[in-house]
């Protein structure tokens, strides 16, 4: 910022690329000058934006005035993030990066700091949070709340006026309803109290797709951030007439900043194995398939960038959908990627580790997926024996997945991250210097509940 | 407790952490902050004892300020 003028040999890139508006793209791996130009440049752009988007205390300042600059840029708008000035983010949007694959080149593979985002389907929100202290590791408290659920929960819904009337017979909308009577704000205090006592210290509490209610969620938060811990929860809402869909969201509530959230962007649908395997039959016709009531008008993503992390959640179809939301997931690359499922046990092989391979794989992102207890217990195992206290599977870069099982008589597992670092590659060979975050699982401990909160 | 937009928050994360940058430039930004970030902001740099504010302004401010740790000035 302080010099506005380019660097000889970056004027000469620029200049090549200038002289070249007029080529064709198809044409430029043909003029080797006009490559190594543009990747010069991109290199150039990238190693300038070292840093950027992340809270750390800066010990090494760089460009102070270009970083905080910078910061400005990312601050959510209308149209959402982007480090780009001139560039409108409905054309293309520039995001900080956290992880440069390590398997195989792709176009991500040639910058370490910077991840190019087309399309403006999803708007992604970049929320720096500055009074979250720095930490090393981290105690997440997983509750997998509702330990109940009955097929009397789910339920035709009627289209909105309007909606899809040109929908085939064979598809249909459900809903689901909530219990309001369970008594979830109590048990999850208990279950904190007991965490604490435990582990010390609880830095979050982590809930499953469709955990609360709105006022349960309410509720909750305010004990949760009073204990300066941070909640991450499903909520949602049964519509409450024919004009309206069901409310199926995330919660992110963290001290000191006002309740950040994000709706679920793919809906679900219950097909024939699924209707038996959650013993639905009684409640939607096996011949049909089944979707979701819920909108999708609202679809922005979250980038929650917290001292030494950053950290992304997706709502159940949200972790298997590999566009829009997985395509800007995949660029950033948060360190944690939290899934938030209502689903059965979190099992090897089953879907959910399949697509926690993927982003494990490539950028490198740490992944946990969370279902609830009273899901798990409906799901009927294809075969052998059922596993159903198996509510959350653990998915890193270590090439490992591991399967979180709630011990008898647990109500919650405190999980315990550790944030390793190590050193990214780009292609055209720039390192990171042991700059990249890998929250890794280091501890699990099931938390004590009582007898009568599993009973129906 | 306080409830920070995602703007504020980001003014005071730029506000606590960039102490190089000048104090007036810092004080220039929080005149995009809503009156409560503007006050804890005030509180970070220094300008502001924070005693007249309310308990929830200075767990804020002293919740950047643990993230950020005030550098002593340098004398002239």
């Amino acid at each position: 910022m302080k010099d506005t003028e380019l660097p000889i040999a970056l004027n000469q890139c620029w200049k090549a690329a200038t002289e070249n508006w007029h080529l064709a793209i198809s044409s430029i791996k043909d003029n080797a000058k006009l490559c190594q130009s543009l990747l010069q440049l991109c290199a150039a752009a990238d190693q300038a934006c070292a840093g950027v988007g992340s809270t750390y205390s800066l010990e090494r300042p760089p460009d102070l005035q270009f970083h905080f600059q910078a910061d400005d840029l990312l601050t959510p708008r209308q149209n959402g993030s982007s480090l780009c000035r001139e560039v409108h983010p409905t054309r293309a949007r520039v995001l900080p990066k956290m992880h440069t694959p390590w398997n195989g080149l792709t176009i991500r593979s040639l910058s370490l700091y910077l991840s190019l985002c087309t399309g403006d389907e999803v708007s992604p929100q970049w929320i720096t949070l500055g009074s979250y202290p720095e930490r090393e590791s981290m105690n997440l408290l997983l509750v997998p709340w509702p330990f109940r659920i009955a097929p009397s929960q789910f339920d035709i819904a009627a289209p909105a006026k309007g909606e899809m009337k040109n929908m085939p017979d064979r598809f249909g909308f459900f809903g689901f309803r909530q219990r309001s009577d369970a008594g979830a704000v109590q048990i999850i205090q208990s279950l904190y109290t007991a965490s604490k006592a435990e582990m010390g210290k609880i830095d979050g509490v982590v809930l499953p797709e469709l955990a609360l209610l709105e006022e349960e969620h309410e509720e909750l938060r305010r004990f949760v951030l009073k204990e300066e811990a941070f909640l991450v929860t499903g909520v949602g809402r049964a519509s409450q007439s024919a004009e309206e869909h069901d409310m199926n969201r995330v919660c992110f509530d963290i001290p000191h900043e006002a309740p950040l959230w994000q709706s679920k962007h793919h809906r679900w649908k219950l097909d024939e194995s699924q209707l038996r395997q959650y013993s639905l039959g009684s409640r939607l016709s096996v011949e049909k398939r089944w979707w979701e009531h819920v909108s999708l008008n609202d679809r922005r993503l979250l980038f929650v960038s917290l001292p030494a992390l950053v950290m992304s959640v997706l709502i159940c179809e949200d972790l298997a959908r590999p566009d829009p939301v997985g395509d800007l997931v995949r660029a950033v690359g948060p360190n944690l990627v939290i899934a938030l499922l209502m689903d059965g046990p979190q099992l090897k092989g089953r879907w959910p580790e399949r697509y926690a391979m993927a982003l494990a794989d490539d950028p490198g992102c740490s992944v946990l997926s969370l279902t609830c207890l009273g899901m798990s217990e409906l799901s009927r195992p294809a075969q052998g024996p059922s596993r159903s206290r198996v509510i959350a599977l653990w998915r890193d870069r270590t090439g490992t997945s591991t399967e979180i099982e709630l011990p008898a008589g647990c109500g919650g597992i405190v999980i315990s991250l550790s944030f390793q670092y190590e050193e990214e590659w780009t292609a055209d060979g720039r390192r990171d210097y042991g700059e990249a975050v890998f929250p890794t699982l280091s501890g699990v401990r099931g938390i004590k509940g009582r007898p009568e909160w599993f009973e129906a | 407790m306080v409830e920070l937009s995602p703007n504020d928050s980001s003014i005071l994360t730029r506000v606590a952490r960039y102490q190089k940058i000048p104090i007036r430039e810092r004080r220039a930004l929080l005149q995009r902050a809503t009156p409560k970030a503007r006050e804890i902001g005030l509180i970070i740099l220094g300008t502001s004892t924070g005693q007249e504010a309310d308990e929830e302004t200075k767990a804020a401010a002293d919740a950047y300020m643990k993230s950020f740790p005030r550098k002593p000035l340098k004398k002239k």
